[in-house]
């Protein structure tokens, strides 16, 4: 996520009181816990949060007064989600290359539904699974999702409808397992 | 299969299953903020002092050589005292208990000869005439130096060659003498050898 210090964060007017980063923290964390856990699932999910949260942390006098700190934190944990990843597929491959093991995936109590649901999201493209987890994980309108993403609404729905494409073949009975 | 459904079904799971004592969190994350914080800070001071000790020693390392080994080597054991070989030419080289070696380094034949390479900003009082007993050099600017005795005796007969007159002798300097110049010749009264050691005033 490159363009987080511009686009639709920018800064509110001074006069704005800004909130209380403890207030925002108990507010934040269960969503970003929740989005963090659709996107690596259940064994990194409470890392990239809390990650997220220590840059809000770190920088909370300026993000504090922007128009949507909660959209800026979001986007942040999309960014981490992403860096952490991309670290777990290097560790698989090592792992692979070692001992022909396979990393192993924390088990979380969802149901066998979606959690198999949410495998085959993170096995989709990077944007469209942003999209995914944001319109679906923490129930957001499209619009909602475009601002945290910075992109248009229409970009956001193309997204959605491929990923939805995408899905519905390989959650189809019979279909192959993503991991 | 109803993609959307089933995508609805799994978020709402999802946001069932996230159950957090948000603030028992809080409190740990601020432990680990200021834990953060607490080793950053270390890192930075150690960061400064490596680098305040890499500076010093590359300023040691790069100081010229001859400031560096100003102490005079060890002296060397073929050269015989009071000997007249090696003997270069310049101020002060005619002496015959010096022997000019060339780059500011002399050989001086004491009881133990010893080589000296003159340090960087000294200089050498040789447009004077030397004695024999000692040798000195003077910084240019200041009138700071050194001063080497060799066979110290008594300044009046009342002396003797007692060590505690010789140190006498070399902490009080003969009134009118100057500091940054030579000193005159030492008048060197040896008392008989059967003479008691007397104080000097």
């Amino acid at each position: 996520m490159s363009s987080h210090a511009g686009g639709p964060d920018v800064l509110a007017s001074p006069g704005d009181d800004a909130e209380p980063f403890d207030d925002f923290y108990r507010r934040e964390l269960p969503h970003l816990l929740v989005l963090a856990r659709a996107l690596v699932g259940a064994a990194y999910a409470e890392d990239v949060a809390l990650e997220a949260l220590l840059v809000a942390y770190r920088r909370w006098r300026s993000i504090a007064v922007m128009r949507s700190p909660a959209g800026y934190v979001r986007g942040v944990c999309l960014h981490k989600a992403v860096t952490v990843a991309r670290r777990r597929t290097r560790e698989g491959r090592l792992l692979h290359r070692l001992g022909g093991r396979r990393a192993t995936e924390a088990a979380d109590d969802l149901s066998e539904d979606s959690s198999r649901f949410w495998q085959h999201v993170r096995a989709l493209p990077r944007r469209q699974a942003q999209v995914v987890a944001l319109h679906y994980a923490l129930d957001l309108s499209v619009t909602e999702t475009a601002e945290i993403l910075e992109c248009a609404e229409g970009t956001v729905r193309a997204h959605l409808y491929r990923a939805r494409m995408t899905l519905a073949a390989t959650l189809r009975p019979g279909a192959e397992d993503p991991s | 299969v109803n993609v959307d459904h089933l995508a609805g079904r799994a978020g709402h799971d999802l946001r069932e299953s996230v159950r957090v004592d948000v603030d028992a969190e809080l409190a740990g994350f601020h432990r680990a903020a200021a834990r953060r914080r607490r080793t950053n800070a270390s890192l930075v001071v150690a960061t400064v002092l490596l680098a305040l000790l890499a500076v010093t020693g590359l300023a040691r390392w790069l100081e010229p050589s001859a400031e560096r080994s100003n102490a005079p080597v060890a002296p060397p054991t073929d050269v015989p005292s009071s000997s007249s070989a090696g003997f270069g030419t310049g101020v002060g080289c005619d002496n015959l208990r010096v022997a000019c070696r060339g780059s500011r380094t002399s050989t001086i034949y004491l009881d133990v000869p010893f080589m000296w390479t003159l340090p960087r900003g000294f200089g050498t009082p040789y447009s004077c005439e030397l004695s024999s007993p000692f040798v000195e050099t003077h910084l240019r600017s200041a009138g700071a130096g050194m001063t080497v005795l060799e066979h110290v005796g008594a300044a009046t007969g009342r002396s003797c060659r007692h060590p505690r007159c010789g140190r006498h002798r070399s902490a009080a300097r003969p009134r009118g003498s100057s500091t940054s110049g030579c000193l005159p010749a030492l008048p060197v009264v040896r008392p008989p050898a059967t003479a008691g050691c007397r104080a000097t005033r």
